[in-house]
């Protein structure tokens, strides 16, 4: 067996490796905080911080993906193999603002476009994409936090250190050990790893609060709103929370009734108001395509839930860091602090308003929720230590925290107190991710010999039968189907299960042509596992149908599969 | 099942519910808010009184459900203990082991059941250590701080777990209660410590560098293992870490704010952060524990079986069973066992061909007196899908040094006790 990076893996050992990643980060991590601590003039503190950031995530992304043999999450993620097939649909040269489900709209198309366009519209190295899209995610949101922060505030020797902490928090301190076992698993592995697109969200967020800030003019505002849209566009929930951000941001000034109030809210207000006219289109897609209205009992929270306490308590005494943090942001960071401040409480708030929505069953993505509040609870949680720290050593040793002596060995300190909080130190995904576990097996031989006579097909060929395996023929095969249950109904569901019908059971031929016409079913999929839709029909009875051939059927340990073609219904003379 | 034992059992069930653990949790926040608030008022053996109490509730909660010796058949090591431990508790010899011609492996399980502790009380161990763990460590701030109320601000944070979210020790104490004997040491090195001035003050000048070389041994520590519990050498240099730092974070909090309430409410608010984000209010050994989830199943199949053997069979004979029962023969009914339960461990015993020699012949209903006498067997059990051996008027008639096997239990289960006897 052999990795996606082309390295054989059966005599790996696991453990050792995994270890080896984790002993090497701590290395190089109190190699850092020693070479902080000589820091004399406080210059290198902040570069060393940032860097030891970019090697922990590289070290923690390594551990995860090099033992696999195959992409991570597959296997086991739903998510990650609806996202495979729906990069593999605009590869295949198909629009991005479809789905693969045939004439689907879909509701998020750029991480799509973006990997079919890193992918060089090859969909055999759409694998790979997605293998490097944490890597190059993460680094770009260490990037941009620091970029940020450096932009938005004013310049002195403690800015760059604070910077480093920020970004290195909130990619490394999102997580605790004992997050595997809680109701959304590990906050890092799940949005970095598993969703680099809602983490590609993540990297917008900090460059638009920065806009904002830095809006003053009209011109200036509608480049803010055209930033925030693009964070629309990675990922809507994550401009929703950012708006409400801003919402709270905005009240904060008026309630602590600062000079600078009306012009926040026209600021916040006009960049607002931009992006949700340029996103506008979208959001229609969105409403369209999307069900987010519909209630569910998947969507309830029992009364007795202890998820208002996992939300800020879980990070012990990080969270207690983070508000000193934000707080410390909010009185002495200028414009850009009191935004990434206010997200900070939103996020607080918001999660708090869970529970009362789970009791109507509208609690929708609360895992998305429940990350965005780590994320800012880790953003600020080194930032929060690293504040105290230089406080406490400019107090004993008399002096200021922005003093120029005072960054090396707060910095150093900083790192040595977080070390054994920091991700990269304690991952283990052998026994903390299920997904690693998951990937370290190859793909079971009844999907994977299959999809590779599905890659065979003509590239425009639309498959329908099997509403489960459809995932499976989007992610592996790299061809469209007519219904998925891994996605939402179609609007026009009622006549594709018109047509599917006709195709399993009749052979109407009039639907059928419609069929052809409308959708280009040319392929009917179905195994020996009953079909949720018609749990009578069966192989052998398909093989009896006048306008269906078999091309394919194997049977293997767990299933038999068989493709059957659709036959062209003859035209009446 | 006596009555005890029923109310017990029917304890254990109700606590192993998911509704269970959400409910207790959030009277554990109640505890975390209430001791918090204590605090804030100036009531600082209140507060550590609360949590304290709060954390106990909240450990007895997971230590009542272990029903079976924690780590039995799950983790090879700790298998062993037990199995020696139980064997320990009744054949005369200390120095023999729990498989027939070893030597007895030396632990705190199998020390304790030779110095006549009830093998029942045996069986508590991890639970007792865990608690008495605990104790220790809310005990410990009092013998190196010498300000009360820092040492009840130490008690209290290290009641929640400690200052590292999820690196608390009582994973590694219920697995390894041995490792509570590092903590004595300590302990007395701290009494001592605190008579004379020289040590304390050459640790102070080096403080820093003292903090730093526990947090590196402890990330490398934790580094090194890996997996979801702390190890015991992370778990201890954090303790001690927290020792350290807990009154500086009072200082810290003086720093930060100006008034005498803003600090009681700065130390109030990170307590209450600490207690309820620590390692011991998210302590959940069902996914963190290895071994855990299995010693809450009494094992009631095998139950009736290994008490029976236990009732009738003689302390120093030796009972024969196929390695999956091993274990479980020795730990629970304390019986010696001709095999160990790994098989890679069987080749080292002495006579091993004579072992399976024995083992394959009484299966087929023909065990050789000379090899049964030779090992001391004097019965053989059978579990389920094991077939019985052939009746004995079945087999030929000129075996005249073969044992007969003759049933003496059997149950539903289909767990079955053959005696070796002489043909008459």
């Amino acid at each position: 067996m052999t990795n996606l990076f082309g390295f054989v893996i059966d005599g790996l050992d696991h453990e050792v490796f995994l270890a080896s990643m984790r002993v090497c980060f701590v290395v190089v991590t109190l190699l850092g905080a020693w070479l902080a601590a000589r820091d004399a003039d406080g210059r290198r503190s902040g570069r060393i911080v940032f860097w030891l950031g970019i090697v922990g995530h590289t070290l923690a992304w390594l551990a995860t993906v090099f033992p696999l043999v195959g992409v991570y999450g597959m296997n086991a993620s739903q998510d990650r193999e609806n996202h495979l097939g729906w990069a593999n649909v605009v590869a295949l040269g198909f629009s991005p603002l479809r789905t693969y489900q045939v004439n689907h709209l879909h509701f998020e198309p750029v991480w799509p476009l973006l990997t079919a366009m890193a992918s060089g519209s090859d969909v055999d190295r759409i694998p790979v994409v997605f293998q490097w899209a944490p890597l190059i995610v993460g680094i770009g949101l260490l990037a941009s936090i620091r970029f940020s922060w450096l932009a938005g505030s004013q310049p002195s020797r403690t800015m760059e250190a604070e910077a480093a902490f920020a970004a290195m928090g909130a990619l490394l301190l999102m997580a605790v050990p004992g997050d595997f076992a809680g109701s959304f698993r590990n906050p890092w592995a799940l949005t970095i790893m598993l969703k680099p697109n809602h983490a590609l969200g993540l990297v917008l967020v900090p460059l638009a609060a920065l806009a904002i800030s830095r809006a003053h003019n009209l011109k200036t505002r509608l480049f803010a709103g055209f930033v925030l849209q693009l964070v629309g566009w990675a990922f809507v929930i994550h401009m929703g929370l950012f708006v409400c951000g801003l919402a709270v941001f905005v009240a904060l000034s008026w309630i602590t009734k600062r000079a600078e109030r009306l012009k926040d809210l026209v600021d916040a207000g006009t960049a607002v108001g931009a992006n949700l006219l340029i996103v506008s289109p979208y959001l229609v897609m969105l409403v369209v395509a999307y069900p987010f209205l519909e209630g569910n009992d998947a969507y309830r929270i029992s009364f007795f839930s202890d998820r208002p306490i996992e939300g800020p308590f879980r990070l012990g005494i990080l969270l207690a860091l983070s508000a000193f943090g934000a707080w410390r942001s909010y009185q002495e960071r200028g414009r850009l602090g009191r935004i990434l401040a206010a997200q900070w409480l939103t996020a607080h708030i918001l999660w708090q308003v869970f529970p009362v929505l789970g009791l109507m069953g509208h609690a929708r993505e609360q895992d998305e929720v429940f990350y965005w509040c780590r994320f800012w609870t880790g953003l600020f949680a080194g930032v929060g230590l690293w504040q105290c720290l230089a406080t406490a050593i400019a107090r004993i040793r008399g002096g200021e925290p922005t003093s120029q002596k005072i960054v090396g060995p707060a910095t150093a300190l900083t790192l040595a107190l977080l070390l054994p909080s920091l991700l990269p130190a304690w991952w283990d995904p052998r026994t903390m991710d299920q997904y690693h576990v998951a990937g370290r097996a190859p793909l079971p031989d009844w999907i994977a010999e299959p999809a590779r006579f599905i890659r065979s097909t003509p590239r425009e060929a639309v498959f329908a039968g099997d509403r489960d395996y459809a995932k499976w023929i989007a992610a592996y095969g790299a061809r469209r189907v007519l219904l998925a249950s891994a996605l939402n109904l179609p609007n026009d569901h009622p006549r594709r299960i018109e047509i599917e019908t006709a195709l399993l059971r009749d052979g109407n031929p009039s639907l059928l042509e419609e069929g052809r016409v409308r959708y280009g079913i040319e392929y009917v999929l179905v195994t020996s596992n009953p079909l949720n839709q018609a749990p009578d029909i069966t192989i052998d009875m398909l093989k009896e149908r006048r306008h269906l051939t078999a091309v394919y059927d194997q049977q293997f340990d767990l299933a038999r599969v068989a493709i059957f073609k659709v036959l062209q219904p003859r035209r009446e003379p | 099942m006596t009555g005890a034992e029923s109310s017990l059992a029917a304890i254990r069930l109700m606590l192993a519910q998911d509704e269970s653990l959400l409910a207790l949790r959030a009277v554990l926040f109640l505890f975390g808010v209430a001791g918090a608030f204590a605090w804030s008022r100036r009531r600082a053996g209140l507060s550590l009184v609360l949590l304290v109490f709060g954390g106990l509730v909240w450990l007895s909660y997971w230590l009542v459900q272990i029903a079976a010796p924690l780590g039995l058949g799950t983790d090879p090591g700790l298998t062993r203990q037990w199995a020696q431990a139980g064997v320990s508790a009744h054949v005369v010899s200390s120095k023999e082991g729990f498989v027939w011609g070893t030597a007895a492996e030396r632990s705190l399980l199998a020390g304790l059941a030779s110095a006549g502790v009830p093998l029942w009380l045996v069986h508590l161990t991890p639970q007792i250590a865990v608690l008495f763990g605990y104790g220790l460590t809310i005990l410990a701030p009092w013998l190196v701080i010498r300000n009360r109320v820092s040492a009840a601000w130490t008690a209290a944070l290290l009641a929640g777990g400690g200052l590292w979210p999820d690196l608390s020790g009582f994973g590694v104490v219920a697995l390894e209660p041995s490792i509570l004997g590092i903590v004595f040491p300590f302990m007395g090195i701290a009494i001592l410590l605190r008579r004379t001035d020289r040590l304390p003050r050459a640790l102070h000048a080096r403080r820093v560098g003292f903090a730093v070389g526990l947090i590196a041994l402890a990330a490398a520590a934790r580094a090194f293992q890996g997996g979801i519990e702390a190890n015991a050498v992370s778990w201890l240099c954090l303790t001690l870490l927290t020792l350290m730092l807990a009154p500086r974070l009072r200082t810290a909090a003086r720093l930060i704010s100006r008034s005498r309430s803003g600090v009681l409410r700065l130390e109030s608010a990170l307590l209450l952060c600490v207690f309820c984000g620590g390692g011991l209010f998210w302590w959940n050994p069902p996914r963190s524990l290895p071994g855990f989830r299995e010693a809450r199943a009494e094992g009631v199949a095998m139950g009736r079986p290994l008490r029976f053997i236990s009732e009738n069979v003689p302390v120093d004979d030796v009972v024969l069973a196929s390695p999956d029962y091993s274990a479980a023969i020795a730990a629970l009914s304390g019986r010696r066992v001709l095999f160990p339960p790994r098989q890679e461990d069987a080749p080292a015993l002495p006579n091993p061909l004579r072992r399976a020699r024995l083992l394959s012949l009484a299966l087929e209903g023909r065990p050789p007196e000379r090899l049964a006498s030779l090992f001391s067997v004097t019965h053989l059990l059978l579990g389920p899908g094991e077939p019985t051996p052939p009746s004995p008027d079945t087999l030929v008639a000129s075996d005249a040094e073969v044992l007969s096997l003759v049933p003496v239990y059997q149950d539903v289960k289909d767990f079955r006790v053959f005696r070796l006897l002489k043909k008459k």
